[in-house]
């Protein structure tokens, strides 16, 4: 089964590991570029996939809009090999980097949770009169 | 009902308990179409059950409910709302926990509203659509009682629901004080409900407007695929229901107990088209109409005309009571049979223990024995003092209300 995530460490990373790489990490995203172009870090995840398509159909109209506009934009700036001015970046924000992880979150559950009740090894005891 | 019934009051719920073989749990609220604040709110909320909760997501809900032996259903009608679980026994508090889980914890999640539930509503009302009589009867409603009891039965597409205006509803209507428990099984379990349900708040029982007839005429056209025939429903409604109407609808349309016979009542000896009598009976009114179906328009507007006829000679020349003793023996049959089918002991209780107004099959039996050849005179005749409610389903040719010889 895909995971639109893919597989990461960040969550087991903490404390002061996390303060140190921290930074790296911002580094990292910086040079990634996509925030020059006004692209969103859930932008970038694979939609070529049940599961992120489920994802993408919970989104609301305006979202949903919002989220071609960033796209087309990103591939026109692409074209012409030219970043954004500075103030139309995209924001540092996590809670909108991020604004589809939690959806991605909830449609991989309920594939998880299919892939066990399909294959049920739960009992229900019953109560003898 | 009688002695195979048991009626409790438990904290403070409203129960009643029938034994029998295979165990059921039924939940029945006062939140019928009728006591929609919105339109087609009520709909929605019964295809909501069994969807996500807190505790079990809607698939979690049916696996649960297959593993154990069991199904999981909801039913609406203009009076209530019915959440059911039908299993074998032994499973109780498994059907007892997932139904307050759906009562209590429903999540009305927007993108279950716009996956799963919409597409089961419009399957419903597209359902609904390709057939002329259900089209006719629920318009008929609508026309005879405008709002409240006349509110649609479906959730039509062209006014879409507000997920918001069905949480409002469900707070509103999922109610401790506004619900019926009715359960069956070879031991009463009633008991066992209040560990599961005494959390469930009471915000009151809610009401509806005291429904009036109105009456009145709409024609729709008959989709042409090839499966439908031209219908119509001739309805005449009354806001003091009596069981006269009942025997009137039996005694002019009754079936035939015999098989490929058409029976000898004067619906059936009508040869333009297929004429039954029908009473809707609701908690404050009754709608008493037939149903005509047949090959073409013009067969429709004469089969209408003739059945008109035939009630209008009961209300003119009374009847036989020769004709009557049958019709009263077969309604009591009709309720009696009704009475002990599992559909029918829910809706008959449930309303009654809602409402306060329960009545023992003696009593109703009772009721049908005190018809009498004045009374069944009477209520044809008061019948027709209405306004007359129809509904054709068909072309240019079917019939208008003037034309049916009133």
């Amino acid at each position: 089964m895909v995971n639109p995530l893919k597989i990461s460490l960040a969550p087991y990373i903490k404390g002061g590991l996390r303060k140190s790489l921290e930074p790296i990490a911002k580094g990292y995203l910086n040079l990634a570029g996509f925030k020059q172009v006004g692209l969103r870090y859930d932008d970038l995840i694979q939609e070529e996939n049940d599961q992120m398509q489920k994802v993408l159909g919970r989104l609301s109209p305006r979202e949903e809009y919002d989220r071609v506009w960033r796209l087309r934009r990103a591939i026109n700036q692409s074209i012409q090999h030219k970043d954004l001015p500075a103030e139309q970046w995209s924001e540092e924000d996590s809670s909108q980097q991020r604004y589809l992880t939690d959806r991605i979150v909830q449609v991989t559950n309920e594939y998880t949770e299919r892939e066990l009740l399909d294959n049920p090894e739960f009992k229900i005891e019953p109560k003898h009169h | 009902m009688q002695r195979s019934l048991v009626l409790n009051s438990t904290n403070n719920f409203k129960t009643a308990f029938k034994p029998s073989l295979a165990s059921s749990i039924n939940l029945v609220f006062n939140a019928g179409t009728r006591f929609e604040d919105t339109q087609g709110v009520a709909n929605v909320l019964k295809n909501f059950a069994f969807r996500d909760t807190q505790n079990r997501s809607s698939l979690r809900q049916v696996r649960e409910a297959e593993a154990a032996g069991g199904v999981l259903y909801s039913s609406l009608t203009r009076d209530n709302l019915t959440l059911s679980a039908d299993f074998i026994p032994g499973h109780e508090d498994l059907f007892l926990s997932l139904l307050a889980d759906v009562v209590k914890s429903t999540k009305f999640a927007p993108h279950e509203y716009k996956e799963v539930v919409k597409p089961a509503i419009d399957s419903e009302v597209n359902a609904a659509q390709r057939n002329p009589l259900i089209q006719a009867i629920d318009a008929a409603h609508t026309i005879a009682f405008r709002r409240g009891l006349g509110n649609s039965l479906f959730s039509a597409s062209e006014q879409p629901v507000d997920l918001q205006d069905v949480k409002k509803f469900a707070s509103k209507v999922y109610s401790a004080d506004n619900v019926a428990f009715l359960t069956t099984g070879q031991s009463d379990f009633s008991s066992n409900l209040s560990s599961y349900f005494n959390d469930l708040t009471a915000t009151g029982q809610v009401s509806s407007q005291p429904s009036k007839y109105f009456g009145g005429e709409q024609r729709y056209s008959l989709s042409h695929d090839g499966h439908s025939h031209p219908s119509a429903f001739i309805a005449w409604g009354s806001t003091s229901p009596s069981p006269a109407h009942n025997v009137l609808a039996e005694l002019l349309g009754g079936q035939s107990n015999i098989k490929w016979s058409r029976g000898l009542s004067p619906l059936s000896a009508i040869e333009e088209g297929n004429v039954n009598a029908l009473n809707f009976d609701y908690s404050d009114a009754n709608l008493f109409g037939f149903t005509v179906e047949s090959s073409t328009d013009l067969n429709v507007k004469t089969a209408s005309q003739k059945a008109v006829a035939a009630l209008k000679a009961v209300a003119q020349n009374g009847v036989e009571s020769a004709q009557l003793q049958p019709a009263i023996a077969k309604s009591k049959f009709n309720y009696t049979l009704y009475a002990d089918s599992a559909q029918g002991w829910k809706q008959l209780n449930g309303e009654g223990l809602i409402n306060n107004n329960l009545k023992s099959l003696d009593q109703v039996l009772g009721e049908f024995d005190g018809v009498s050849t004045t009374s069944i005179q009477q209520a044809a005749a008061h019948l027709l003092d209405n306004k007359v409610t129809l509904v054709t389903v068909g072309g240019r040719d079917a019939p208008y209300a003037d034309e049916l010889h009133l």
